[in-house]
């Protein structure tokens, strides 16, 4: 059974300290949610675990079965079971979508084990459709011109198919219809399994209507100051932030400057035409 | 005489094929599709057809011609390969291709030096009215020998020609081509893909000229430049006075691999009506740290997510024609270059 371990983690970026000491735990079949106002620090901690090199680890560590995470390189992490689906993934123009995915899944395999294309397209082709993705999707290259609800979705039908140990899903709400947000709930819910370990990280209660968490953490500046079950989240969805800010006696929750989390207008707007309801 | 057996594998699964090496038929299999077009060594009469490309001539005797002809109304989806191969002498080569109105025509070139030879590609297109000419040439080498294209391209009215080159030389290279939009509604888009590497030096030069009105013309530069060596591309849309609703584009992109490569790009719009629309863009520089970041985060070792970006340059390449065995050649080449 897969096991993350961060431990104290502290991070910079351009000389700022975003994360001030984050601890958590995810163990397989375990599925954590990350909650929290935007700008909090909560998808630097993503990329950090990732590897992102726009980011220096000062104090801490992260462990994956007891292996220090922080000595591998990026791609080694991937091989190593972490996966992070991304909210704005990079855009490759003239590489498709399946000779993308094609290429990352034999990465992963000795050379007797890679996929034969035919292996390859059926389970690829299976996965777009349990995805409802469009069809031309194999031969679109890579992000480019995507919408962003097709982003998210290619996003999690590379999590379908690289199978990792512990997946991270930042934002993956932002840009999905209600629609949408329901196909990728149920794929996302169809893979819990005690060999992986999920961490969701949202701004929203929303997405947990879909794929349920057992733990719930919020995230202010730089550092988990709650964490709770249900009750906490419910408190969440039903009163927002501010009483955590009281009770604790934060008065600014974030630790960067605006530009650093984007908010997605569409997101905000879903939100409040479903209130309006 | 037998081939290099990348070719050899590539020629058998061309379906109309035919194979020069030096300036002598070697081999020939040409599909029902393509009976009614014809080959031969006729110096072409060229001169009152080309009124613009007085350099469109044959300059001596020592060039070879050959001249492709395809009647009107002939038509074929079905691509005529035309591979050209430098063995024995350095090759001067001159070939005349002309399609009568409303002829359609695909064609692969595969121009091929072996060892050191030096190759002069001088390649005249003539497309009638309406007609349709879709190329894609290749150009390899197997050493440093020179290499030299000159295209003198001519449209008439309402034909279209897209022409794709792949230039994979290892040599010194000048790959230089100009179209003339001659008749109202003429469409051109030239798109143009080279790779150096080592100290190589390649200069890919593509004008477009805009003679008639209501005429479009793309230019699309992509290259990828190693080790220590040179890349430049020069481009120029120019449209004429009265040459009214024209449309003259031109996109060059490029990834700078190596600490001491070059790659520059110097595009130049010459336009001399108002009422046209034209435009051009570029995007050059080192391999893109966001997308390095995306692949490798999927497991790719850095080496192999570096080549899948640069192998996305292709892409032109590879959607100018659809043939398994000649993206497999293309992706061969590619890695030959890029090691």
């Amino acid at each position: 059974m897969p096991e993350l371990k961060i431990e104290n983690l502290h991070a910079r970026v351009e000389g700022n300290e975003i994360l001030k000491g984050v601890s958590l735990t995810v163990k397989g079949g375990e599925t954590h949610a990350i909650m929290g106002p935007n700008g909090t620090g909560k998808s630097t901690l993503a990329s950090v675990v990732m590897g992102h090199p726009r980011y220096e680890v000062t104090e801490g560590t992260i462990t994956l079965d007891d292996v220090d995470v922080l000595k591998m390189s990026v791609d080694e992490r991937a091989r190593a079971g972490l996966f992070l689906a991304m909210q704005s993934p990079a855009e490759v123009p003239g590489v498709t979508n399946s000779d993308f995915i094609k290429t990352a899944i034999n990465a992963r395999r000795s050379d007797d084990e890679k996929l034969s294309l035919f292996q390859f397209v059926r389970i690829y082709d299976k996965a777009v459709r349990e995805l409802k993705m469009s069809e031309d999707l194999p031969h679109r290259y890579l992000n480019e011109g995507f919408s962003g609800g097709e982003k998210k979705r290619n996003e999690i039908l590379q999590l379908k198919m690289l199978k990792p140990r512990i997946a991270i899903l930042d934002e993956i709400d932002s840009g999905l219809d209600v629609d949408a947000l329901k196909v990728v709930g149920d794929n996302v819910t169809e893979m819990k399994n005690p060999e992986m370990g999920m961490l969701l990280i949202t701004h929203y209660q929303r997405l947990l209507d879909y794929i349920t968490a057992d733990t719930v953490h919020v995230m202010m500046q730089g550092r988990i100051v709650k964490t709770g079950g249900v009750d906490l989240m419910k408190k969440i969805d039903e009163e927002g932030y501010e009483w955590i800010k009281d009770e604790l006696g934060i008065e600014d929750e974030r630790v960067m400057p605006e530009e650093d989390e984007r908010v997605l207008l569409e997101n905000c707007a879903t939100k409040e035409a479903l209130e309006g309801k | 005489m037998t081939l290099s057996p990348a070719l050899e594998t590539l020629i058998d699964a061309l379906p109309s094929v035919v194979v020069y090496v030096d300036d002598k038929l070697y081999f020939e299999r040409r599909d029902k599709a393509h009976e009614a077009v014809t080959l031969s060594d006729i110096k072409a009469s060229i001169d009152s057809r080309f009124p613009y490309e007085k350099d469109a001539l044959p300059p001596t005797d020592a060039t070879t011609p050959l001249t492709i002809h395809v009647p009107p109304t002939i038509a074929s989806k079905l691509p005529l390969a035309l591979v050209h191969i430098a063995r024995d002498k350095d090759l001067d080569r001159h070939v005349h291709l002309e399609l009568d109105r409303h002829a359609e025509l695909t064609l692969i070139h595969l121009v091929h030096h072996e060892a050191d030879r030096a190759v002069t590609m001088r390649l005249n297109v003539l497309a009638g009215d309406n007609a349709h000419l879709n190329i894609l040439s290749v150009i390899s080498s197997e050493g440093d020998g020179a290499h030299a294209t000159r295209n003198r391209v001519h449209i008439n009215q309402h034909a279209r020609v897209v022409y794709t080159g792949g230039v994979f030389t290892h040599g010194p290279t000048h790959h230089d081509t100009e179209v003339t939009l001659a008749g109202p509604y003429a469409e051109n888009d030239t798109n143009i893909i080279a790779l150096t590497d080592h100290a190589q030096e390649s200069l890919i030069n593509t004008r477009v000229v805009h003679r008639a009105p209501r005429t479009r013309g793309q230019i699309d530069h992509a290259g990828v430049a190693a080790d220590d060596s040179t890349l430049l591309f020069e481009g120029v849309g120019k449209i004429h006075k009265g040459m009214i609703k024209s449309q003259a584009f031109q996109h060059n992109r490029g990834v700078v691999l190596g600490d001491n490569a070059r790659l520059d790009a110097n595009p130049l719009l010459l336009i001399d009506e108002h009422d046209v629309e034209a435009g051009h863009g570029a995007a050059i520089g080192r391999i893109d740290e966001n997308q390095l970041y995306y692949l490798m985060s999927r497991g790719m070792t850095k080496t192999d997510a570096e080549k899948l970006i640069i192998q996305g340059y292709l892409a032109p390449l590879k959607r100018a024609i659809d043939h398994d065995a000649l993206h497999a050649r293309l992706d061969t080449l590619l890695h030959d270059k890029i090691k």
